[in-house]
This record gives C-alpha cells, sequence and structure tokens, in this order.
C-alpha cells in the first residue's frame, strides 16, 4: 500500500518524452468483457503450492455481504506434522473499535478515519472428509492469542496430526459482512471493494509452524502461494473487476456470476460497482483492463499510460510480469480508501481529479508504487508483517527508477519552474525521521503510520538509492535483479536480501547496507571550515648543507594559493564520499575520501585562489541528514535569486496582474 | 510628469514595497539557511529535483510553519492596502486636471474605503455567483468538473461562471471610475446610476474591451512566467528588472482600461442632464473639491 511520500532523484535526467495516449479505446459501461483463458504463467519458475481456493461468492449489494462456500486445498509442506491451522480473519479487524487494528484512538492506521459501521465474517462451517463431518471451527479459537478483544488470528486444532507431505480438503462456509471503505476494504454508496474479505490459512512455513499474528494496523499480509479459482455472483448492472482472468460469465435474469481463476498467486480480492466504466488494452502479453468512475477518465488514463510504460519497465529490471493480466481499479472518491493498494494481478490507485492541474503527478506515483508491488509482494512475498521494507521500502526504491524513466526529473511534480523529483521527496521524508528508529523492523514496532512511512518507505528508498549511485547503479541494479529472480515465486527473508545483495558487491557495500537497515545507520557529511591565502616564501633559518643561513623575504615569494578546507562525518555510516574543490577561476577540481573516520583535510595549491568547498556535489548520498552544511564558501556568495523571486511574485498579486 | 505618468510609477513603487514586504519574511527564511554557501548560491534551490528545496523547508519548517498566519494576515491586508494605488489609477484616468503626486495619493487614500467596501461586495457576488453555477451544474449533472473531459453542457457552466465572474469584476472596475469622477460627487448611489447607463448603452464594447486587455495581461504574464523559471536561475537582476518592466506594463494596460471606461462614462453623462447625478443639495459647480495640483 502508498504510504503519503513518494519521492525522485537528484540526478537531472532528460525528460522522458510523453507517450501519447492511444486512441481512444472505446469506454465499454457495465458490458461484460471477453473471458480470458487462464494461461499458464509466463515465469520460468513455478510456486510451490501451498494453499488453494476454490469459492463460490455471492454479492448483497443491499445488505453489504458476500456469503461463499469453497474449498480451501492444503498441502503440508512443512517438515513437521501440523496439529493446528491458524486463519487469518482479516476482517474482523473492522469488528468493533476494541479490536487490535482499530482500539487506539490516535492511531487509526494509515488513513486516520473512524467507521460509522462495522464489518466481520462469521464462519458457519469448516470440514474436511478426512474427518467425517466434524465442524472444525466449533473448536476453534474464540479469539487472537493474549488478546481476548482481538478475533484476526484465530487457530483451529486437527483431530488428526497432517503429516508431511499430506493434503487437506477443507471445505467451508462463510458470511463477510463488509465495513465502510476505511482501509482497502469496503463499500461507499453501491461500490464495493473485497479485500481480505475471506478466511485465510497464515503462511506456513518450513519448520512447521504457522506464520500468524494479529492484523496491527501498521501491519500487512503474507500468505503462501496456490491457485485461485473464484465465482462472483452480483447483480447484473453490476461490473466487477477481480484478481486473475475472468473464464466464463453466467448471465442469469437478475444476477450474473464472474468465474475468475489465478494460478500461483497468494490473494484474492474484488471490485464491483454499477457505475465503472472500463477500457482494455494489450501491453505486450498482458490484457491491461481499466476500470474507473466516469468522471475520472482522464485521470484514469494517466494510469493506463503510465502501467503502459512501467510494465515493460519493472520487467526489464525485475523479470517479466507472472499474469496474463492486470486490473486497474480507481475507486470513486468516496471509496478512496480502498485506492492505492496491491494485490495479485490487480492493483487500485486513486486521487482527486484536479492533482494533474497542479504540477502533480500524484497518480502516476500511484499507479507505478502499486504496480511495483506485483514484484516486491506478489512475486517476492515477504513477511510484510515481520519486515515490511522488503515489500514497500524495496519498492519505493524500485518505483523512483521506473518514474524518472517516465516523467524525468520532474517525477512528483512540475510547476511554477520548479522540478520535484519523487526521490527528493523520499529524501525529506527519510530525513525527516533521520536515525530514529531501525528500518529492519516489524511493522508493529513503528511508533504510528508516519513513522513506519518514513523509515520504512522512504528510509530504505533513500539508502538502497544512496548505494546505488555510491557503489555504481550497473553493478547494483544486477545485484538486485538477482535478487528478484533468485526469490522470484518465494519467500525472502531480510538475510536473503542482504547476503544476495551484499555477495554481488564489495564489502564496504555490505557493511553500510546492514548499518543502515538494522542499526539506526545514518550520516552527515559537514564542511567544517575553508580558508585560501596566497602561499608564502620560505622565511627563517635553514640548514642547506652547511651552517643555518637566512632566506630571501617574502617579496620573491611564489604566486601560488593555498587553500585548506576540513570535512566531518557524523554518524555511524561510513560512505565514500567526493569533495569539490571550486576554484575562483571556474575551475572544479575533485577529491576521493573513503568516508573512513571523523574527518578529512583537504589541502591545495594552485594558480587559483579557492572559493568554496563542498562534500558530495552530486548529490550521491541523499541519505545525507542534512544537505545543507554540505558547502562552505570563502567569501558566500551576494546574489539572491529567491528574494527576486518571491518578490516579483508577491508584487505581481498585489498589483492585481495575478488573482 | 502627466497625472497618469505619477499614477503609473506612483502604483509600481506602491505595489512593489508591498510586494517586498509580502516576500521578505519568506525570502529571508530560506536565505538564512545558508545557500551562500554553495559556490552556485540559491539557485540550488531549483536544481537536483528540489531535494535542496525540500531540505531548506524540513531544516527551517517551524520558522516557515510560524509564518503562515502572518502571511495570511499580511496578505490580506497588502491587498486592502493595494486599492489605494488602484483608486490612483482611476483618479489619473478620470481627472481632467492636473493632479500631483501629492495630490493623487491624498485623493486616492480618501476613496480607499470606497474600494475597500466595493471589492468586498464584490468577492462576495463573485463567490455566490461561482456557488450558484456549481450547483446548478450539479443539478443537471453535468459529466466531470474536469474540463479535459467535459462535455458541452459541462463547458457551457464552466464558461457560464466564469463569464458572469468576468462581468462582476468588469462592473466593479466601471464602479471604481465612476466613484473617482471629478464631475460626480463620490456617493455610491450616483456611481451606481452612472455606471448603470453606461453599461446599458457601451455595456457590450466595454466587455470586449476588458476581454481583449485580460487576454494579452494573461499572455504577458504567462509568457514572463516562462521566461521567468528559467531566467532567475541564470540571470536574476536582469530577469528580475525585466518582470519589473512587466509589472508597469501590466498597471499601464489597467490604466488604459480604466480611460475606456472613463470615455465610457463620459458619454453617459453627456446623455442625461446636467446635475442630475449630484444630490440636490450640492451644487455641480462645488461638486469638484479644491485638492491642490
Amino acid at each position: 500500500m502508498l504510504a503519503l511520500g513518494w519521492a525522485g532523484s537528484g540526478q537531472g535526467r532528460p525528460l522522458a518524452p510523453a507517450t501519447p495516449i492511444a486512441p481512444a479505446t472505446p469506454v465499454v459501461p457495465i458490458a461484460p468483457v471477453a473471458p480470458i483463458a487462464p494461461e499458464t504463467p509466463m515465469a520460468l519458475e513455478a510456486p510451490l503450492r501451498v494453499a488453494s481456493y476454490n469459492l463460490d461468492a455471492n454479492l448483497d449489494v443491499g445488505k453489504h455481504t458476500i456469503h461463499a462456500t469453497g474449498t480451501i486445498h492444503f498441502t503440508n509442506r512443512s517438515t513437521r506434522a501440523l496439529t493446528e491451522l491458524w486463519f487469518h480473519l482479516y476482517l474482523n479487524a473492522f469488528k468493533n473499535n476494541r479490536s487490535l487494528f482499530l482500539r487506539n484512538p490516535f492511531a487509526l492506521g494509515r488513513s486516520g478515519r473512524t467507521l460509522s459501521s462495522y464489518g466481520y465474517i462469521e464462519v458457519h462451517k469448516l470440514t474436511s472428509p478426512r474427518f467425517g463431518t466434524q465442524n472444525l471451527w466449533a473448536n476453534s479459537a474464540k479469539h487472537s492469542p493474549a488478546d481476548p478483544d482481538d478475533t484476526t488470528d484465530i487457530s483451529v486444532p486437527l483431530p488428526a496430526p497432517l503429516e508431511p507431505g499430506e493434503s487437506l480438503e477443507l471445505e467451508l462456509e462463510f458470511t463477510s459482512h463488509l465495513p465502510p471503505v476505511l482501509e482497502r476494504t469496503g463499500y461507499a454508496g453501491s461500490f464495493h471493494f473485497a479485500g481480505q474479505w475471506f478466511p485465510k490459512l497464515a503462511k506456513l512455513e518450513l519448520d512447521g509452524t504457522f506464520a500468524h499474528f494479529p492484523f496491527h494496523p501498521n501491519a500487512e499480509f503474507y500468505a503462501d502461494f496456490g491457485d485461485y479459482d473464484v465465482r462472483i455472483t452480483a447483480p447484473n448492472e453490476f461490473v466487477i473487476g477481480a484478481t486473475g482472468s475472468l473464464v466464463e460469465t453466467t448471465q442469469r435474469k437478475n444476477s450474473t456470476t464472474s468465474h475468475f481463476s489465478l494460478k500461483g498467486a497468494h490473494d484474492f480480492a474484488f471490485t464491483a460497482w454499477d457505475k465503472f466504466e472500463r477500457i482494455s488494452e494489450k501491453v505486450g502479453d498482458v490484457h491491461v483492463q481499466l476500470l474507473f468512475p466516469a468522471w475520472q477518465r482522464e485521470n484514469a488514463l494517466l494510469s493506463l499510460s503510465a502501467v503502459r510504460q512501467a510494465l515493460p519497465n519493472f520487467s526489464r529490471r525485475f523479470g517479466p510480469y507472472p499474469y496474463p493480466t492486470l486490473t486497474v481499479v480507481h475507486p470513486p472518491e468516496a471509496g478512496e480508501g480502498a485506492g492505492g493498494m496491491e494485490y495479485p494481478s490487480l492493483i487500485t490507485t486513486g486521487g482527486v481529479w484536479f492533482e494533474p492541474y497542479l504540477g502533480s503527478h500524484a497518480i502516476e506515483a500511484v499507479t507505478v508504487h502499486e504496480l511495483g508491488h506485483q514484484w516486491f509482494y506478489g512475486l517476492l512475498a515477504s513477511n510484510e508483517s515481520e519486515a515490511p521494507f522488503l515489500d514497500e521500502g524495496v519498492n519505493s526504491y524500485a518505483e523512483i527508477g521506473v518514474l524518472e524513466d517516465l516523467l524525468g526529473v520532474g517525477s512528483a511534480f512540475r510547476g511554477a519552474g520548479l522540478d520535484i523529483s519523487i526521490a527528493a521527496l523520499h529524501r525529506v521524508n527519510a530525513a525527516w525521521y533521520g536515525g530514529d528508529d531501525v528500518v529492519a523492523q516489524p511493522a508493529r514496532g513503528f511508533r504510528g503510520f508516519s513513522a513506519m512511512g518514513g523509515l520504512v518507505y522512504s528510509r530504505t528508498a533513500t539508502l538502497l538509492l544512496t548505494l546505488e549511485r555510491v557503489f555504481g547503479p550497473e553493478k547494483f541494479r544486477a545485484a538486485l535483479k538477482l535478487y528478484a529472480e533468485k526469490f522470484r515465486f518465494g519467500h525472502p527473508t531480510p538475510d536473503d536480501f542482504v547476503t544476495t545483495l551484499e555477495k554481488e558487491l564489495e564489502p564496504s557495500f555490505g557493511r553500510a547496507l546492514r548499518v543502515g537497515l538494522f542499526e539506526r545507520g545514518w550520516v552527515d557529511y559537514r564542511v567544517e571550515s575553508v580558508a585560501s591565502r596566497r602561499s608564502l616564501a620560505d622565511l627563517g633559518l635553514f640548514a642547506e648543507g652547511g651552517p643555518q643561513s637566512s632566506r630571501a623575504s617574502a617579496a620573491s615569494g611564489s604566486k601560488d594559493w593555498l587553500g585548506r578546507a576540513v570535512v566531518y562525518r557524523r554518524g555511524n555510516l561510513e560512505i565514500p564520499v567526493e569533495i569539490a574543490l571550486h576554484l575562483k577561476s571556474g575551475a572544479v577540481l575533485r577529491r576521493k575520501w573513503n568516508g573512513q573516520g571523523a574527518s578529512f583535510v583537504v589541502d591545495y595549491t594552485g594558480p587559483s585562489e579557492l572559493a568554496s568547498v563542498e562534500v558530495d556535489p552530486d548529490l550521491k548520498i541523499p541519505l545525507d541528514q542534512n544537505l545543507l552544511n554540505n558547502s562552505k564558501a570563502v567569501t558566500p556568495a551576494g546574489e539572491s535569486r529567491i528574494s527576486y523571486i518571491l518578490t516579483s511574485l508577491a508584487h505581481l498579486f498585489v498589483s492585481g496582474a495575478l488573482p | 510628469m502627466s497625472t497618469k505618468t505619477w499614477a503609473v510609477f506612483g502604483n509600481w513603487l506602491v505595489t512593489l514595497f508591498l510586494g517586498f514586504v509580502l516576500a521578505w519574511p519568506w525570502s529571508q527564511g530560506l536565505k538564512a539557511q545558508g545557500f551562500s554557501q554553495f559556490a552556485d548560491g540559491d539557485a540550488r534551490l531549483l536544481s537536483a529535483g528540489g531535494a535542496y528545496f525540500l531540505e531548506a523547508l524540513r531544516l527551517g519548517f517551524g520558522h516557515f510553519q510560524s509564518l503562515l498566519l502572518p502571511t495570511l494576515v499580511l496578505g490580506v491586508g497588502v491587498a486592502l492596502v493595494s486599492l489605494v494605488p488602484t483608486a490612483g489609477l482611476a483618479l489619473a484616468a478620470s481627472s481632467k486636471q492636473k493632479l500631483g503626486p501629492n495630490a493623487l495619493a491624498t485623493r486616492a487614500v480618501e476613496h480607499w474605503w470606497r474600494f475597500a467596501l466595493l471589492r468586498l461586495g464584490t468577492s462576495l457576488v463573485q463567490a455566490l455567483l461561482f456557488g450558484g453555477v456549481y450547483v446548478v451544474q450539479a443539478w443537471f449533472r453535468a459529466t466531470s468538473a474536469d474540463v479535459r473531459q467535459a462535455d458541452l453542457r459541462t463547458l457551457s457552466f464552466v464558461a457560464a461562471g466564469l463569464g458572469l465572474g468576468a462581468i462582476v469584476g468588469c462592473v466593479q472596475d466601471v464602479l471604481r471610475v465612476a466613484l473617482v469622477r471629478d464631475a460626480v460627487s463620490p456617493h455610491f448611489s450616483g456611481a451606481f446610476g452612472l455606471s448603470l447607463r453606461a453599461l446599458r448603452s457601451e455595456g457590450v464594447k466595454l466587455l470586449i474591451s476588458w476581454a481583449l486587455l485580460a487576454s494579452l495581461c494573461i499572455s504577458l504574464v504567462g509568457a514572463s512566467a516562462v521566461f521567468a523559471s528559467r531566467g532567475f536561475a541564470e540571470h536574476p537582476s536582469l530577469t528580475f528588472g525585466l518582470q519589473q518592466l512587466l509589472c508597469l506594463i501590466l498597471i499601464g494596460i489597467r490604466l488604459f482600461w480604466f480611460s475606456i471606461i472613463e470615455r465610457a462614462l463620459a458619454s453617459a453623462q453627456k446623455r442625461i442632464k446636467p446635475g442630475a447625478l449630484v444630490p440636490a443639495e450640492t451644487p455641480a459647480s462645488s461638486a469638484e473639491p479644491a485638492y491642490p495640483s
């Protein structure tokens, strides 16, 4: 899911030529789309299927409920016999204001909104042919472990152990009562977005434990791969968008059943609304479908344009997109809480209609961010609750590169003579939280979502961007691609991430990465002082092969200039840095410091006077805690452009030339 | 120098000063962040994808946050004070006798409260109009507020809203000139009457003139913005000088617009009986106060 800050780069790159929006594909309101046969995923590797779901869901758009029956095919891929199963009932986060998700009135998750009515899951039946007709749910725990008020993390004992390699067919029946859209899931009027709507098995680890956790407002999800076959029945006039490919539709008098299928995924979400418009087009081999409110058509086209360029871009960087379809949902304003979220082969975007008029590229940024999650969450399905930096942080870094390819240096904002890049936004957000807390920690450890946004999203992205620029973009990107390929359809851990990257790069890179992620790493380079003067001729007494003799006076001295600057490094990150010496003649000399030690002295002798000294002149270290102490001048520059600019603007305002 | 020249330069000087006052706390706040230590000075603010600009805002966050409310109050105050040079322009356009800078300033200050009332009234009417158009367009279910995808119905609502707002602004200017005319006592009732007559007879001409001049001003400001976005980074003082020249031209255009209004008001006045717009107890000959020239 997207945090409020995105970011961009300080590296000036030419603006990518805007790709014109393809000739308007006819808008097809409420018309059924042609089914796309589920193809074999394009990936070379196939995921290990652990939990596959086959569900029949009936959406009652008046009551905002989903009644579903179906089966879960579960295989014990661990090394130990299982005596219990763990289910996540994420929707119970919205059951009452004492759930872990809603109980803190000062930290209502990401949106900060409150609920007007509540949502929950009722599990009516959980049986298995292996255990006869016994309703396993009757023996389930009544609440999350050690938390009587929360019911999002529920254990179900098995009547007999399930040995390694054995499979279990579970039959279940449940009713999901959707809440008004607060975060990700729910309804707003007739708009419905069903995310985390079914009882979902927790991820089974190799050692036979389940990675289960109550649903914390900072946290997201973690699950095993499997196949999803879901049939959704809704009134005829409703347009359905869902994870996976539409296999077939069956229309009855008042309702239509749409069958969606997705192989090798770890979640399933769908949306239904009677006011969706739809645009479809093929991007490479992928059928892209865009669902949006009619009045947001132009903004939805911005999303489509971003997908058109970003999908092949991400595929080049991190391996091919594996699914035959991608659905992009632009929710209406009333359901904006469902926007900015990722599911396998389905993403949601959002934004108010006038954003592009303000110079903002927020709509493209949200789209690219969520699309990036198809890799860092979808394919590299790390534990989002325990190590959110692996999906949100690495994805925020990935989003920077792709957005800059799309939009150039003004990737976040362009207007009024100012370009703001997504990297710059991430950098300032990262600096705001500095080394306040550890980046690589569980979502529940952060003191509020803004702290998590600053540290997990922005600080990870800025750290990786720093390492990319310092240790070489080609090497770094190749290492990251290797990581993405190695753990494709897998569940990488923080250690997998770090060891894969450091193996490909030099040892100092690995040290910086570990300190940056695990040790509240920070750095601030600062030019402490700079001085310049004419060099002196030798004065005083010198031994020159015999008795001491007096040397000539200064009058016959050298015409060279001397200069000296002292640069300090604060913080626990040692990152190699360049230092620029600006001479009065206009020439610029460069020196290198490996970043080790607390300070570095730069000496200069030459024909021109030293004007100023700047550390990290190319902004290769956006992680630098304070950019404004990076330079020191012998004589500070006089002319102030900002005074001229602001006075001019204010003058135009006052004289009535501007409204 | 002629009254009009005084008025234009006076307007320029006063608004430049007011603009400077408004901008000063912010420019000082940004300057205090230490950009003079960089080889390229505060041109750095506009480079590196805004990284340094955002850093300056972050490091000076407390200071800039504390400036928001005072700037809002100052902005309203400055906008109100700037009505004085506007009154000076209207006076210069309508005055038949030569006025020196002191007389012009004194009379402009005397008219300030009327201009302020007029401004408040106009803003209120414009807000009501825009609000009304918004409600009506919602009633008629226009496609979208976004003009990129608006249908003809929506566009006509947008045009109606903007057009009505412009007409109200235009009428405000006619009233401004009518209020300061030599031959008319500065009563709202008399000014309204004369303005209505002028608008009835030459309303279309006035609106077309206004539209043309407004388009010219918008084009000039737009072109200048494009030029300035680059020019300030490379040649700040030269760009500032050219911006000031532009301001002088814009003020000149406004004076020209007021002169057009004055001609319309004069011809409207010719068509009515002398003294008809002057209150009965005030002889027409004494309507003109004896200001030093």
